[in-house]
């Protein structure tokens, strides 16, 4: 007998991770688009030695998955279609054209959701386009509008959104195995992309609820005129519509330049307009303990705004930062002004 | 490892809600799923035939 296991997972190293931490031994495979189709898991799945689907496997069913199948049917070999075609670009991993593919195809909530997985990749790669965030999170919200008894689909959506939606901390595993993995001698596979956040969150969590004085209130620090950093906002809004909350993630990335480790750190500031009130502000950013640093960075904070608020709607915010062109070079604490835009639910 | 599998089976089929989509073909061949394993290579899954296959679907979130 053997066994397989089949991973639904946006992020394959996360995956990997998970099998050094649990050293599972056998062949697992990733299923970030749900090739497979699932709606949940776990699922175990019985196949015949002839590759004949016997169904879910229960106890009783044990004997007759050890015994041989009689039957001898052959394969079933699968015909390329155009969702097809973005999925096996998105495998081989060019990101644009899977998504260019996705989009030209009908629109269907597979094809949504498959179109939310491949711009997510995208904007957590070198080839992030401006607004791949927030488009992946509206691309999930398609495919759950379509279908919303799909919970594969709707975990993507919650990984990011709102904390009290949460069932359960998703990644908060992962401090668990790393001391584990560290604990028997070796180095955890590193993550390209830590969670951060609403995804390290559930309902038992305790929210920073600090009050901080607002910085720089009359604008005398000098504006980041070159954007030396990046900043996309990407907006989860409630999946229930009686839930009227939104969680607001805030990504920056240092482009030629470094963070000053040395100096002020990242803060966010926001003026949520009459009637919608702030919620778990985190936003201000630890510094790193390296002088200077590169990493991506992320501040999050969620809004409450009133029953039947479905439209979309802006948030004026701003970032203060201390950067260096370069190592060991001009250091500078500077300003950007931006919005954040809520999308209509 | 068969241990640990089985264990597994076995608090699964308790937790899962009804199957769908992947479980259709009950009675049938698997379907011709190619998949990228964790290290990066390309499988299908129909290929894996040939002993009586335990497929595992989890999640690591």
């Amino acid at each position: 007998m053997q066994a397989i296991g089949i991973v639904q997972e946006q992020h394959a190293d996360r995956a990997r991770l998970y099998r050094q931490w649990r050293q599972l031994k056998w062949p697992i495979f990733v299923d970030s688009l749900n090739v497979l189709g699932l709606a949940s898991v776990p699922i175990p799945l019985a196949v015949g030695p002839d590759g004949v689907v016997i169904g879910r496997i229960r106890q009783n069913q044990l004997d007759v998955l050890l015994q041989a199948s009689s039957s001898r049917k052959k394969w079933v070999g699968g015909k390329l279609s155009d969702q097809h075609r973005g999925d096996a670009l998105f495998w081989k991993g060019d990101l644009n054209g899977a998504v260019t593919a996705y989009r030209k195809g009908k629109q269907s909530a597979i094809a949504s959701f498959r179109l939310g997985v491949a711009l997510r990749a995208r904007f957590e790669s070198k080839h992030a386009q401006p607004g791949d965030g927030q488009a992946a999170v509206l691309a999930w919200r398609s495919a759950l509008d379509q279908n919303p008894r799909q919970y594969i689909w709707r975990r993507r959506l919650e990984q990011y959104g709102p904390r009290l939606e949460k069932p359960y901390n998703f990644y908060g595993w992962i401090k668990e195995a790393r001391a584990a993995i560290r604990a028997r001698g070796e180095t955890p596979v590193a993550l390209a992309i830590e969670p951060a956040g609403a995804e390290l969150m559930d309902r038992a969590t305790t929210p920073d609820a600090t009050v901080r004085e607002k910085a720089d209130p009359e604008g005398k620090v000098p504006r980041d005129e070159k954007k030396r950093v990046t900043i996309e906002s990407i907006v989860t809004r409630s999946v229930s519509l009686k839930s009227q909350r939104a969680r607001v993630r805030v990504v920056f990335l240092v482009r030629a330049a470094y963070w000053n480790n040395e100096s002020e750190p990242l803060s966010l500031h926001v003026d949520v307009p009459a009637g919608v009130t702030l919620k778990e502000p985190m936003l201000v950013h630890p510094q790193a303990q390296k002088p200077e640093t590169r990493e991506r960075r992320v501040l999050e904070f969620e809004i409450e705004y009133p029953p039947g608020e479905t439209g979309a709607f802006k948030i004026p915010a701003y970032a203060l930062y201390s950067v260096c062109d370069e190592v060991e070079g001009t250091c500078l604490y500077l300003r950007r002004d931006f919005s954040v835009s809520i999308p209509a639910r | 490892m068969m241990r640990v599998v089985l264990a597994l089976v076995l608090t699964a089929a308790v937790a899962s809600p009804a199957p769908t989509g992947f479980l259709r073909p009950r009675g049938q061949p698997l379907p011709n799923v190619s998949l990228p394993k964790l290290d990066g290579t390309m499988g299908e899954l129909s290929a894996l035939g040939g002993k009586p296959l335990l497929i595992f679907n989890f999640a690591s979130w």
